[in-house]
């Protein structure tokens, strides 16, 4: 898959999808979402689609389908969902005129929350809130991207098949924790702990350790040797998620035109 | 029993991660050994099959510093053998005869030698290997094994991992071990096309079951390397002279064309070698390859010293017996606290493993639980047996890995019980 394709697969189904967690744990996104009754669609043609329905003050995000929603959003291309991404295109809508005001000011108001804490600089990591949820959405955004990276990155593809069966546990001690589960030729991924034994964990001390993993700050054979990363477990599933990881900087954080 | 702490080697990588990227990089990273804090990471001295870390605590070694001590640390006639060769001289504007010396021993020693050729690091003469075979053949593609390793160089690293492009592999091949019928196929199919086929004598990946050839595997790979003009090159810089001092191949009965050669060579001092059969001479003439210190006297003189040695006291064979003799008491005492140590590979390299945790968990917790009494051991890595590994180091090993089964029992109580 072509880098703008799979880009946007990961802004859609891994960055975006983090609207759901974001109005369940921040309490202004929360505030901000109360009163919402409305289905977002975005559709991007050549690529993928997703929904989001704010109802009863909640987010949920549906992968794999846009029709039904009161309000659609069509994308010519994954590189125009690309831009959109980084305020330098506008959707086309396709349904739901009325809600336009809605979306350039409510909604965006929403997204530029989840912008702010997934952009973390020095001075807004001192703040234990802010923290906390930085690495929260790091590591919902992480394991999603990781879903579409296994499936669509050709690199990815190649270290997943390698990757022996079992599920690998990621945790942040007094954070939040995720699971990859590899069985050939399936990898899914879960938010919190999985059903039965783990075959391997990968555990970050605290919330500051997770911080600099997550913005690839960390040197992660010098933070295990330092008691900062715990794992434990099949190494080669911990050696292969590792290099699964480090792909999503290929992407998120090196994006080229 | 007494379980040791690491203060100093913590203050020492404390140190190092600020000025080493990973502090301890590469094979020696503490990161594999699991739990890392039951590890020591600093080495303060060593001699036989002893060494001590920076805290004091001593160790009875089982990865033999992952191969090259053969003889134990400290051999006095290794160590006599270089100093008489530091005193004449080391790195020189010219090389020091005693590099005919050797090349003549090992041609001597090793019936597949025809000549020899040294460097310094295994990764080094399995690339000037490949070299070899393709300016022989004329042709690209190679076949290696899957988990087989041959080194760090980008054609020796798997897929994916960073600094590696695809360019790097797109004449590798890698087929499973011991899979003869992909083989005869791959071969088919590429027909005129391949280069070489190297392996392991056996198949020792890491953090898996090691696999002994099957029954006439190589015999029948050879006769298909000969017939489809493939050079068989063996990778012999881990088993080498633990099998067979005269190679591996002549433990698993086959004849290869080149072989390399490099850990247990020099017990310590850094030094590796091809050796090959007569018609590869003028290729591996051909082919320009070279290095700073691979002309260095003293590893070759302690290279010549450390084979003689083995020679005198049937070294390989002395190591096979010791591992036979540890191996089979731990199994029992594994067997006594109910788990399954499942030993694979040769007695004098064995990979074990605790079977009742597949997650390597249990498993992982009783080789820091020994570490920590002194014994140490890798979950991740075989192990390597020297010829300094006596009796009383065996009986000690036996208790401590018998404590750290009762360790483990307590954590874990009848969870993974057989």
């Amino acid at each position: 898959m072509q880098y703008q394709a799979l880009l946007a697969r990961i802004y859609l189904l891994a960055v975006l999808r983090n609207l759901e967690l974001l109005a369940a744990e921040d309490d202004q996104s929360r505030s901000l979402v109360r009163d919402w009754d409305l289905s977002i669609g975005f559709k991007v043609l050549g690529g993928a689609e997703a929904r989001l329905v704010f109802q009863g003050g909640r987010c949920s995000f549906s992968p794999g389908k846009s029709a039904g929603s009161k309000v659609k959003l069509l994308f010519v291309s994954p590189g125009h969902f690309n831009r959109m991404m980084r305020k330098s295109a506008n959707p086309i809508p396709v349904k739901g005129f009325r809600w336009l005001r809605f979306l350039t000011k409510d909604f965006a108001m929403l997204t530029d929350r989840l912008e702010y804490f997934l952009e973390p600089s020095s001075q807004r990591m001192q703040e234990p809130g802010y923290k906390r949820l930085n690495v929260l959405l790091s590591l919902h955004t992480a394991i999603w991207a990781l879903k579409e990276i296994a499936a669509h990155d050709p690199e990815g593809r190649l270290v997943c098949s390698q990757i022996p069966d079992g599920t690998l546990v990621l945790t942040v001690r007094g954070g939040p924790t995720a699971y990859l589960s590899f069985l050939a030729p399936d990898f899914t991924v879960g938010w919190g702990e999985p059903v039965g034994d783990p075959q391997a964990v990968l555990e970050l001390k605290d919330l500051d350790v997770a911080a600099a993993f997550f913005q690839n700050k960390l040197d992660p054979f010098s933070a295990i040797a330092k008691g900062d990363l715990v794992i434990r477990g099949q190494i080669p599933i911990l050696d292969g998620a590792s290099l699964l990881l480090d792909r999503i900087e290929h992407y998120l954080r090196e994006e080229r035109s | 029993m007494k379980t040791y702490q690491y203060e100093k080697s913590h203050q020492i990588f404390d140190r190092a991660v600020k000025v080493i990227p990973c502090g301890i990089y590469g094979h020696l990273s503490p990161a594999p050994l699991i739990p890392v804090q039951d590890y020591p990471f600093y080495a303060q001295r060593a001699q036989g099959a002893r060494f001590w870390d920076v805290d004091g605590n001593e160790f009875i070694d089982y990865m033999c510093a992952y191969g090259p001590m053969v003889l134990g640390y400290n051999h006095p006639a290794v160590d006599e053998a270089a100093a008489r060769q530091q005193e004449k001289g080391n790195c020189v504007t010219l090389p020091a005869p005693v590099m005919v010396d050797l090349a003549e021993y090992l041609v001597e020693l090793m019936p597949v030698a025809d000549w020899a050729f040294f460097a310094k690091n295994g990764n080094d003469v399995t690339s000037f290997a490949l070299m070899i075979a393709r300016a022989q053949t004329g042709r690209k593609k190679v076949i290696l094994f899957k988990g087989g390793y041959h080194g760090v160089a980008p054609w020796c690293q798997a897929p994916g991992h960073h600094g590696i492009t695809d360019d790097d592999y797109k004449h590798f091949i890698r087929i499973p071990w011991n899979d003869y019928q992909t083989l005869e196929r791959v071969v088919e199919e590429n027909k005129g096309q391949i280069a070489a086929l190297m392996a392991t004598p056996y198949h020792h990946p890491t953090f898996a079951d090691n696999e002994l050839p099957a029954e006439g595997f190589w015999p029948r790979v050879e006769a298909l390397c000969r017939k489809q003009g493939i050079v068989l090159v063996i990778d012999d810089v881990r088993c080498g002279f633990r099998l067979d001092l005269r190679g591996s191949h002549e433990y698993f009965g086959f004849t290869p064309d080149l072989v390399c050669l490099c850990k247990a060579i020099g017990n310590g001092y850094p030094i590796s070698v091809l050796v090959g059969q007569g018609e590869f001479k003028q290729a591996a003439a051909k082919v320009f390859y070279t290095g700073s210190y691979w002309f260095q006297a003293v590893p070759m003189a302690a290279a010549l010293a450390t084979l003689q040695e083995l020679v005198r006291i049937d070294g390989a064979k002395k190591m096979q017996q010791t591992g036979e003799k540890l191996l089979s008491a731990m199994v029992q005492v594994a067997q006594e606290f109910g788990y399954e140590l499942k030993v694979t590979g040769v007695p004098s390299m064995p990979y074990l493993r605790i079977t009742n945790d597949p997650s390597m968990m249990l498993h992982q917790d009783w080789c820091a639980a020994c570490t920590r009494r002194g014994a140490f051991f890798s979950s991740h890595h075989n192990w390597f047996i020297s010829t300094a590994h006596q009796e009383q180091d065996i009986e000690q090993t036996v208790e401590i890995c018998r404590a750290a089964f009762k360790e483990i029992e307590e954590k874990y109580g009848d969870r993974f019980k057989k």
